[in-house]
């Protein structure tokens, strides 16, 4: 008896042994944690969506060529399918006179709308629905200003801004000049939210440097010309847009605060402190990013320092770009995950209640696994179903000869996928897919289910290059529930609507956005990956009126189409 | 009448022999006068003599030339000359004056006077040879000099000047001689061997005088003021020699004892010596020594236009670059400067640095571990090891190094970096608590290394222990104010503990200080 009973202890030692060596510490680097990949697969070939983008480089080097463009997701003829926009240049002269404003001169040029048929191939409606663009393309935001039901467009051009209004046929009417948001300068990302809370989405739009075809020679290394940096330039303030709900706009920047020049490439929206406002996040590039706290009364305050982020905790700058809010550890507040250079780790900053935010890069691991790399578009995803947000970048450099100046850098560069363990955030890229392994000058990047199946898939546009329809296909017994909301006495869209799901596992709370990533626009479906759990006890909205609305027992596995209660 | 006794005989004889006394005595006390009238530059009298030293204008004349009284001294021997117009003596008095009043030409006219009496003496000979010499009658000076040294063959002052004025003739066999005559008055006597060592490098006897020189240096060493003058001798020598390194060496040696002549000497010698290369490379490692990079820089090009130039000169055009932040110039030339010479473990460690600065973090680790395998367990080279392995990532493979560089301090430590290096990657692996020692460490050894307390001060951040985080941060401060960020850890801390009005100014200051642009790269100073 006893032989078995010292027998049966050994058993239990060595499981318990192994049991302790399998657990991982991620966040620690240098150890080895457990490697949970993805699967995405590359299906653009059979797509059927044939993009190429032009940035039309220069022996000049200027700037406007190497940044752009952007890609959105949304369902323009609500067939329950995701279609793609993707956003193109325009050819530029080497040299440029000062002052020119490119204009697309040939079809291959267009920005174009891809609609996805039943099948989950692409077709080009561009044409039909008129949405080819007129100048050299950079950022789309995605959003139904008018609430009535159908997706505008809002593509953000170098010189001018154009809005699509969407007809509801499959068509678009440029309103551009009638909604007065050409807007000028340089613009970037732009964002639809309603800053006044009257249920309309009103707009803002980045703006990125003042700027014009200036032969400005920059050298690297003193013998390489390259592209020159942003603090050759001065800084210029955002665009915003107040919809005044009948089809015009007021431009209100300096009204309401949100007018601090900067260098601005990316938004993001959320209620980062929880006092039912949403409030905005802008990554600037090279200088301290701005967090615009809504103070409820339709005017905003700009508290990045105080807060905490915007720079590292060392306070250090850095090229800020693709960014989005997420609540990445479950806490109940939303992070904010910013990508930028090589040398440059991506900043996460977690929010740690009252309005402050804790710088996490080193901590959770994510700056050695970023220390090499150049991110642009990037977004909180759940890849594979488990309840903890991971994130996803598509990544390639600014300086098209980075590699001949610094051997460890590349221009074009894989995408990273990042698996969030719970304590930390591991590289799995290598093992998520072929698709990690090719080498992009990635831009754009937006997420959402393109086949409806509950795994989030990915679009990323690259520069001077095809974009690229990536498919979720990681295997995984983890359940999923995705909320489709629409907004009455809100926005329709629900933009800046809160939702939490709790299960027996806990929480998670997310924002209802199209904004975030670079130049993008994502599914504004919002999506929970739900571990284990079939089902969800309970998931509480809280609608941008104010109005809370509960379901309770709700079963995983599907789209849920919920309307905000009359 | 008295008859003399042998007394009063006795007494008298005293008495001549005390009259005697008294006047060789006299005579001694004047030629002993006139001996240091001839050193401090009054003549002594003359041997023949028409008027006697005892002529009391002439003696008047010669003391006050003895105390320096040349202007009084000027009336009165005219006064005697007026008296006794064919006095040799008095004209040599004369033409000392003369002389002393920088009058060569009346000088050697009065000598001329005199010789017409009597030949001159020694020292009349030398006073006529300095005068010729004055007049740039090198020629007259040689020959006066030459006659005053035959006459008194023991004056080394008439030598050396003797061995100086073939120097200037050119007459460099004949000047070695004459010098070599003066080393046997005085077998130390520098200035002869520096004239030896200046004659047979003109001659092109490059070995001697390299000996010469090396002489000098060694007669001198035991002195606290040394002259520069010798080192700069050999260092162009050896130079001439191709011998780079060991004229480095003394170049350097030149350069700290006389700074302020260095650029001086350094372009004397390219006017005088014709060797442009030689010359412009010596400038520029005299700009290089001075910190004057751009200058250093400039020269160095100047000087391979004419020549190639040395792994030591490729080295410091290196170095200049790096200095003035032209990191690809800078790698090619600390490149082909260790080519040349790849046992140079300095030239490697250097090259690292540069590595480092133009982000080739790879290459920087393989220069650095080359400096170490000829030149091992050099902390400097492996904290930058353990750096360039931060930035690529490595932060094992840091903290590897770091521990090494830590280990070979170990008796005794003196450089922060690996503790701070070590301190800074385990924060970033998120043991602060282990970081926690080697950053004490780190400010204990560089108390004014900013970056050191801005370490530790995020380590004890990171460990919630906010007044000791706040008390580092704040001497980070002190040390650096230029440092924008600074202020932004500050404000946070002080927002942390609830000092809000702190916190705002803090974070307003870093606001202002780094505006609309990125923070630097390299903290300024």
């Amino acid at each position: 008896m006893s032989f078995r009973r010292a027998a049966m202890a050994a058993v239990f030692l060595v499981l318990g042994l192994w049991f302790l060596a399998a657990q991982a510490k991620p966040g620690q680097p240098g150890q080895q944690p457990a490697i949970v990949p993805g699967n995405f697969v590359d299906v653009t070939a059979a797509s059927g969506m044939q993009f190429h983008h032009y940035a039309s480089q220069t022996a000049k080097k200027y700037m406007l060529e190497i940044m752009g463009s952007g890609v959105a997701l949304l369902d323009y003829d609500n067939d329950g399918r995701l279609d793609i926009f993707l956003v193109n240049g325009a050819p530029i002269s080497d040299p440029t006179p000062l002052g020119t404003i490119p204009r697309k001169t040939d079809p291959k040029y267009w920005n174009r709308l891809y609609h996805q048929k039943p099948d989950g191939t692409f077709e080009d409606v561009t044409e039909k629905a008129g949405v080819q663009g007129s100048g050299y393309g950079y950022g789309v935001a995605v959003g139904d200003y008018d609430n009535d039901g159908f997706e505008d467009l809002f593509v953000t051009e170098y010189g001018g801004n154009r809005l699509y209004h969407n007809n509801g046929n499959g068509t678009f009417t440029d309103v551009t000049e009638k909604a007065g948001v050409a807007g000028n300068g340089w613009s970037t990302s732009a964002a639809w939210v309603d800053l006044d809370n009257d249920g309309l989405l009103d707009l803002v739009v980045l703006r990125y440097v003042q700027w014009d075809f200036e032969d400005r020679m920059c050298m690297v290394n003193g013998t390489l010309r390259t592209y020159c940096r942003p603090d050759n330039f001065q800084p210029i303030a955002p665009l915003v847009y107040h919809n005044n709900g009948d089809g015009t706009f007021t431009e209100v920047s300096q009204r309401i605060g949100i007018s601090k020049p900067g260098k601005s490439l990316g938004i993001a929206i959320a209620d980062y402190d929880r006092d039912g406002h949403v409030d905005i996040y802008v990554a600037n590039d090279s200088m301290p990013g701005f967090l615009y706290h809504n103070k409820g009364n339709g005017t905003f305050e700009e508290v990045a320092l105080l807060a905490g982020v915007g720079v590292t905790d060392s306070g250090r700058t850095y090229a800020g770009m693709g960014v989005d809010f997420a609540d990445y550890n479950n806490r109940g507040l939303p992070d904010l995950a910013v990508a930028d250079l090589a040398l440059e780790p991506y900043a996460l900053s977690a929010n740690v209640g009252k309005g402050f935010f804790q710088y996490a890069t080193d901590s959770s691991g994510l700056g050695n696994i970023t220390m090499q790399h150049s991110g642009m578009g990037l977004h909180f995803i759940d890849y594979d179903n488990d309840g903890l947000e991971d994130l996803l970048v598509s990544q390639g450099h600014v300086m098209d000869t980075v590699d001949q100046v610094n051997p460890n850098l590349h221009y074009r560069e894989p995408m990273l996928l990042a698996r969030n363990t719970g304590k930390g955030f591991v590289d799995v890229s290598a093992q998520s897919g072929d698709v990690f392994h090719q080498p992009w000058a990635g831009r754009g990047l937006a997420v959402g289910d393109i086949n409806n199946d509950g795994r989030i898939d990915a679009v990323v546009s690259t520069s001077e290059g095809p974009a690229h329809v990536i498919l979720n296909e990681t295997a995984t017994p983890n359940h999923w529930l995705t909320l489709k909301l629409t907004g009455h006495k809100s926005n329709r869209d629900a933009i800046g609507a809160e939702v939490k799901v709790v299960t027996s596992r806990g929480a998670q709370v997310a924002t209802v956005t199209t904004a975030g990533s670079y130049l993008s626009s994502s599914d504004k479906r919002v999506h929970f990956g739900l571990g284990a759990e079939p089902s969800v006890r309970r998931v509480e909205i809280h609608w941008p009126s104010g109005i809370l609305q509960t379901l309770t027992e709700v079963k995983a596995g599907q789209i849920l189409a919920v309307d905000e209660p009359r | 009448m008295r008859i003399l006794t042998d007394d009063d005989l006795r007494q008298s004889d005293r008495g001549r022999r005390v009259k005697a006394r008294t006047a060789a005595f006299a005579a001694v006390l004047l030629c002993a006068a006139a001996y240091l009238f001839g050193q401090a530059g009054a003549p002594p009298s003359a041997g023949t003599s028409r008027a006697t030293a005892s002529e009391p204008l002439l003696v008047q004349a010669q003391l006050l030339v003895r105390d320096g009284k040349l202007d009084e001294a000027l009336p009165v021997i005219h006064q005697f000359l007026e008296q006794h117009p064919d006095s040799p003596d008095g004209h040599a008095v004369l033409g000392f004056i003369l002389f002393k009043q920088s009058k060569p030409a009346e000088a050697l006219r009065e000598y001329g006077e005199a010789a017409k009496y009597r030949p001159p003496s020694a020292f009349e000979s030398k006073i006529m040879g300095l005068s010729a010499a004055m007049l740039n009658d090198y020629a007259s000076a040689d020959t006066w000099l030459a006659r005053s040294f035959k006459l008194n063959p023991q004056d080394l002052v008439a030598c050396n000047d003797l061995g100086q004025t073939k120097l200037l003739r050119e007459k460099y066999s004949e000047a070695v001689d004459v010098f070599h005559e003066c080393l046997k008055l005085d077998a130390k006597n520098v200035f002869a061997q520096n004239g030896v060592g200046s004659a047979c490098e003109r001659m092109n006897r490059l070995d001697d005088a390299a000996a010469a020189y090396r002489n000098v240096i060694l007669w001198q060493s035991a002195k606290t003021n040394q002259d520069p003058t010798p080192y700069w001798s050999l260092g162009r020598v050896l130079q001439k020699q191709k011998k780079p390194d060991e004229a480095l060496t003394y170049l350097t040696r030149a350069v700290e004892l006389g700074p302020d002549q260095a650029e001086a000497m350094a372009r004397r010698f390219l006017e005088a010596s014709g060797d442009a290369g030689d010359g412009h490379a010596l400038l520029g490692f005299i700009h290089f020594t001075q910190q004057k990079w751009k200058d250093s820089a400039a020269e160095f090009a100047e000087a391979s236009k004419y020549r190639d130039l040395t792994a030591s000169e490729l080295k410091m055009l290196g170095l200049d670059y790096a200095e003035l932040h032209l990191a690809g110039d800078a790698d090619q030339w600390l490149t082909r400067s260790v080519e040349m010479n790849p046992g140079d473990a300095k030239g490697w460690e250097a090259l690292g640095q540069v590595k480092f600065d133009e982000q080739r973090f790879q290459e920087s680790i393989s220069a650095y571990q080359h400096s170490l395998s000829l030149s091992p367990r050099v902390v400097s080279a492996e904290a930058g090891i353990g750096l360039s392995s931060e930035l690529l990532s490595r932060l094992e493979d840091a903290a590897a190094a770091y521990k090494s560089a830590i280990d070979w301090e170990a008796p005794k430590p003196h450089d922060p970096a690996p503790f701070l290096g070590l301190g800074r990657v385990l924060l970033k692996q998120n043991h602060a608590a282990e970081a926690l020692p080697y950053l004490r460490q780190a400010v204990e050894l560089g108390p004014e290394v900013a970056e050191a307390h801005e370490a530790l001060g995020k380590a004890y951040s990171s460990l919630d222990q906010l007044a000791a985080a706040q008390r580092e941060i704040e001497k980070a401060i002190e040390l650096a104010p230029k440092v924008a960020r600074l202020h932004f850890m500050l404000g946070q801390l002080y927002r942390k503990t609830g000092q809000m009005e702190k916190a705002k100014v803090e974070l307003d200051t870093y606001a202002a200080l780094v505006g609309t642009n990125s923070t630097p790269s390299v903290d300024p100073r």
